[in-house]
């Protein structure tokens, strides 16, 4: 059998990235790879374009980076939630609730 | 705390992009390490593994412009490269770089220096409060003129009933105005104006210490004096100077205030001090055809101008009700203050304006045909970079950098030349320009020049970038270099290029030969005098010593005999205002027959004291009678001499001599003599010349020398110098011109714009000269292989020469139509200022084309002769 993979809507991977990053920080291979297991495997990222996303984020002020030594003892950049970012997912949340909300409302009237 | 991090960001972009790519480099290999582990992990081949890392992954290089792309600051990235590069170009091309930033600088600072002008002098309010408000008063004659000064009782008319008017004031300017001032430190010269007391009120300045005069004060006798900022300041610039006692040719004045620092009289010029005038006596009270006071009016803020117009009107026709024998045929007039002051010199300065906006525009043709040539040689290149992946657009923005820069550059090259510009122009306008001493430079000049600069940007460096958004680029690849035509399209738009620059400098060109042509007549018009050989030079009789008019007829009589004696000395004589320098004490005289009878009322002429041998000394002719001799003392009966004109207009048909003038006293004529102009256009009025001997207790006259002498200028000051301190020691010289300065003075304005419209006309020629020089040797370096073939095949050197020389002379022929068209239909603005010519003037017409063409025709020969010096082998064997 094969895995149906989507493209991501647009516009939530920013919402997605926030998210993983609320939990602990990581490097941009570890939020690829969270993203791609919590997911169920449904979403397959393009992987390079997390980073401009990093960048576009870090630049508003809603993540930061620091270098820090991997477990294996690797240099890699470390992304982190800030508290504006923080403040910035629970509204995104909130958009994204109100708007799924409305879609499925939507989708039952169709019945 | 957000705009922290984005200005980190920015700045870290700009500025240490080295360790920013670093990181993102280590990131992206980390990135792809650990997914090559995991693939492995999962039991691929390292190369398998590697291979699908970077299919997840995405171009490495896209990625990495992506993530640069976020840094926000790109466009700001790009533009520093493109400047960068611009830099780099510029330099590398050194001599047209230098070109392009001259041709720039010319036009931009030509245009700049002459709006430095216009602004200071047109454009900016009088520095008064609500200066709109302020309006000159003149009156005006019938026949006589317009302009004519306001008489005593007229302005007392206006100051007590004229409607629509919130205050009034007269100033008596119409007077030698220079003093000595003493009592305060070391002697000096200053200027001093009598003026009413209303003049504060008017111009809405008052004393910053002390106080104004008041209405009881307008008379000569009260001896008060406020003192301008600038003599304050150079007397102690303490507040003690108030009721100080300063004394003025001897008499004592009270100083009773100070006005502000920054304050400047209009009218009345560099004013050291104010003093009130005289309103009481006769003189200003009953003696209406003595129009000596310059009056200025401040309209009430509910006033319109034509409202208060219409006022003045009236009361001029009520005052000619009530006394017609002096107000018959006079009205008056209004102007708004500072059309006044500027004058025609706004007709001039538009002109200018335009002339120079037109030697921009050839500027800016000229540097945008350097840049056409120029990316036709770079086409190749830049086919290269747009083969490779740079956008249209990029490439576009990269020349327009190159363009402002090269614009910066001229414009800040262009300031610079106006500065100096206006610096070297100025003192040569002085008799030209109006409120020349306000011109300044300062942030909207800045402005102007910064906007002509980009407007230049947008003329020559936009059609030249734009050419490339759709250049057949595939072709240019194609095409090797030395057959390479840079394409008909360019070509045709240097042509187009060439063809308006010769029209715009026909424009020029006649404009100036107008000017020229005008300049021509007027040094030709017959002034009445031979100014060849005459000085002038003034001596103010100034304090006790002269109040006694008997002192003052005997110092003028023992000076000049003293310069008479000198060999070399042919004439020597004396006036109270010198021909060719304007109307002057304009009165109304009454005309009487010899036996008495009223023959005309209230006629005008301008009156002259005159003393020794006046008219000899400019050799005008006495046409009838005789001239005033030592009989003509002070006891002796009163005579006067009149001109010609006065003559005619007055005693038409009877001889004048023994006629006689009132006004009321009454002189007899004793002589007629020929006219003398009063302007550099040959203007001529009635005039009435009165000896000194009899004339000279009106009022202290200053009376200017005048010595016809084969003396150098430089001895002949000295000698006079010299008798003079043999007179009285404490005497000096003022003011020395000659004759011929001071008829030149009298046409300075349309030498002023002459001489810059020719300078622009100049330009104009040598960079249209340049334009044909450059779009003809271009078409023949084009055309080169095709001449060797030519030549080769056996045409001859001459034909191909006129080959060459035809496709230029379209060009130059269509150009030198167009601008003839446009000079028809722009020459009719100059008119105004044309004398002796008209604003079509066939001659200036057929002369500027043929000379035009002349020069087009030697930047045309020099390519279209190497067209026939190319070596046919040499060509051929290239292929």
């Amino acid at each position: 059998m094969t895995i149906v993979r989507s493209e991501l809507l647009q516009g939530t991977l920013d919402m997605l990235v926030l998210k993983i990053l609320s939990l602990e920080p990581l490097h941009g291979w570890g939020v690829s790879e969270r993203i791609q297991q919590m997911s169920g495997e449904v979403f397959q990222v393009n992987q390079g374009s997390l980073y401009p996303a990093l960048r576009r984020l870090k630049r508003r002020g809603w993540i930061t980076s620091e270098w820090r030594v991997t477990e294996n003892n690797r240099r890699a950049r470390y992304y982190a939630l800030t508290a504006a970012g923080r403040k910035r997912l629970a509204e995104e949340r909130q958009a994204w609730a109100r708007s799924s909300a409305a879609i499925e409302q939507i989708l039952q009237a169709a019945h | 705390m957000r705009w922290m991090v984005y200005a980190v960001e920015a700045f870290n972009a700009l500025f240490r992009r080295g360790r920013v790519e670093a990181e993102l480099e280590e990131e992206v290999r980390f990135h792809l390490e650990m997914e090559i582990e995991k693939n492995l992990r999962a039991g691929m081949t390292p190369e398998e593994a590697r291979r699908v890392a970077l299919l997840r992954f995405g171009g490495v290089e896209q990625v990495k412009e992506e993530v640069r792309e976020e840094s926000g600051v790109r466009w700001l990235e790009d533009m520093l490269m493109d400047l960068r590069y611009a830099a780099r170009q510029l330099r590398r091309n050194p001599a047209f770089t230098a070109v392009a930033v001259l041709t720039l600088a010319l036009g931009i600072g030509a245009n700049t220096a002459v709006f430095s002008v216009l602004h200071s002098v047109i454009l900016s309010p009088l520095g008064y409060h609500e200066p709109g408000r302020l309006v000159r008063i003149y009156q005006s004659h019938r026949t006589y003129g317009t302009d004519v000064w306001v008489s005593g009782p007229a302005f007392l008319d206006y100051r007590e009933q004229l409607e629509g008017v919130e205050s009034v004031t007269a100033m008596y300017n119409y007077r030698e105005m220079g003093f000595t001032l003493t009592g305060a430190g070391s002697a000096r010269r200053v200027t001093m104006l009598p003026v009413s007391s209303d003049f504060f009120d008017v111009y809405r300045v008052h004393p910053v210490i002390g106080r104004p005069f008041v209405r009881d004060e307008e008379r000569g006798s009260a001896r008060i004096a406020v003192l301008s900022h600038r003599l304050w300041q150079a007397i102690s610039g303490d507040a003690g100077v108030l009721g100080q006692r300063l004394e003025l040719d001897g008499d004592p004045y009270e100083v009773i205030g100070v006005m502000p620092a920054g304050f400047v009289d209009v009218v009345g010029g560099d004013v050291d001090l104010w003093v009130p005038l005289e309103l009481q006596d006769e003189n200003a009270r009953e003696n209406r055809g003595n129009h000596y006071l310059s009056v200025v009016a401040r309209l009430r803020p509910d006033v319109t101008l034509g409202q208060a117009r219409s006022r003045l009107a009236s009361l001029a026709t009520s005052q000619a009700e009530l006394y017609p024998n002096q107000h018959e045929d006079w009205s008056a007039e209004m102007v708004p203050l500072r059309d006044d002051l500027v004058g025609a010199s706004r007709t001039m300065l538009f002109v200018l304006l335009g002339a120079s906006g037109l030697v921009l525009l050839i500027a800016c043709v000229n540097v945008a045909s350097l840049f056409l040539s120029r990316n036709v040689a770079r086409e190749r290149e830049l086919a290269v970079r747009a083969a490779i992946g740079a956008g249209r657009f990029r490439l576009t923005r990269q020349l327009v950098t190159e363009s402002i820069v090269i614009a910066l550059i001229g414009g800040a090259a262009g300031l610079a030349l106006a500065h100096w510009g206006v610096g070297v122009l100025l003192p040569l306008s002085s008799d030209a320009v109006p409120r020349a001493r306000e011109v300044s430079f300062d942030a909207t000049l800045f402005v102007f020049a910064l906007g002509v600069t980009l407007f230049t940007v947008v003329i020559f460096g936009l059609a030249p970038a734009l050419q490339f958004v759709s250049p057949e680029l595939d072709r240019s690849l194609r095409e090797d270099s030395r057959t390479g035509t840079g394409g008909a399209r360019s070509r045709r738009v240097r042509d187009v290029l060439v063809t308006s620059q010769v029209a715009l400098a026909i424009l020029l060109l006649i404009g100036a030969g107008l000017l020229m042509r005008s300049l021509l007549s007027l040094q030709a018009v017959d002034l009445g005098i031979s100014p060849r050989d005459a000085m002038t030079f003034q001596v103010h009789l100034g304090g006790p010593r002269y109040a006694d008019p008997a002192a003052r007829i005997a110092f003028h009589r023992e000076y000049q005999d003293r310069l008479r004696a000198y060999s070399g000395v042919r004439a020597v004589g004396a006036v109270s205002k010198l021909p060719v320098s304007d109307q002057y004490n304009s009165w109304t005289f009454t005309y009487l027959s010899a036996s008495g009878e009223v023959m005309r009322h209230g006629g005008g002429a301008d009156f002259r004291v005159i003393e020794g041998d006046f008219f000899e000394a400019l050799n005008i002719e006495l046409l009838a009678g005789r001239r005033f001799g030592p009989s003509d003392h002070a006891d002796a009966p009163q005579v006067a001499i009149v001109n010609q004109s006065l003559a005619r207009r007055y005693y038409e048909g009877r001889d004048p001599l023994g006629q006689r003038i009132a006004d009321p006293s009454v002189w007899t004529i004793v002589g007629v003599v020929a006219d003398v102009a009063h302007d550099g256009r040959g203007s001529v009025t009635g005039k009435v010349y009165l000896p000194h001997a009899q004339f000279g207790d009106d009022r202290n006259w200053a009376l200017t020398q005048i010595v016809a002498t084969t003396i150098p200028r430089r001895d002949l000051l000295e000698i006079a110098r010299q008798e003079l301190r043999a007179i009285d020691p404490q005497l000096v010289i003022h003011n020395p011109r000659s004759m011929r300065e001071v008829t030149g003075s009298a046409i300075a304005q349309e030498r002023f714009v002459f001489l810059l419209l020719a300078i622009f006309a100049a330009v104009a020629l040598s960079l249209a000269a340049v334009g044909i020089y450059g779009v003809m040797a271009y078409n023949v370096g084009r055309r080169t292989r095709e001449f060797g073939i030519r030549l080769a095949l056996g045409a001859s050197p001459l034909a191909v020469r006129r080959s060459v020389l035809r496709q230029g002379s379209a060009i130059v022929g269509i150009g030198i139509l167009g601008g003839l068209v446009g000079a028809f239909l722009l020459s009719r603005l100059l008119r105004s200022m044309l004398f002796g010519v008209g604003a079509t003037d066939p001659l200036t017409f057929v002369l500027v084309p043929l000379a035009l063409a002349s020069v087009a025709l030697l930047a045309g020969y020099l390519p279209a002769r190497r067209a026939t010096k190319v070596d046919p082998l040499r060509v051929l064997r290239q292929e």
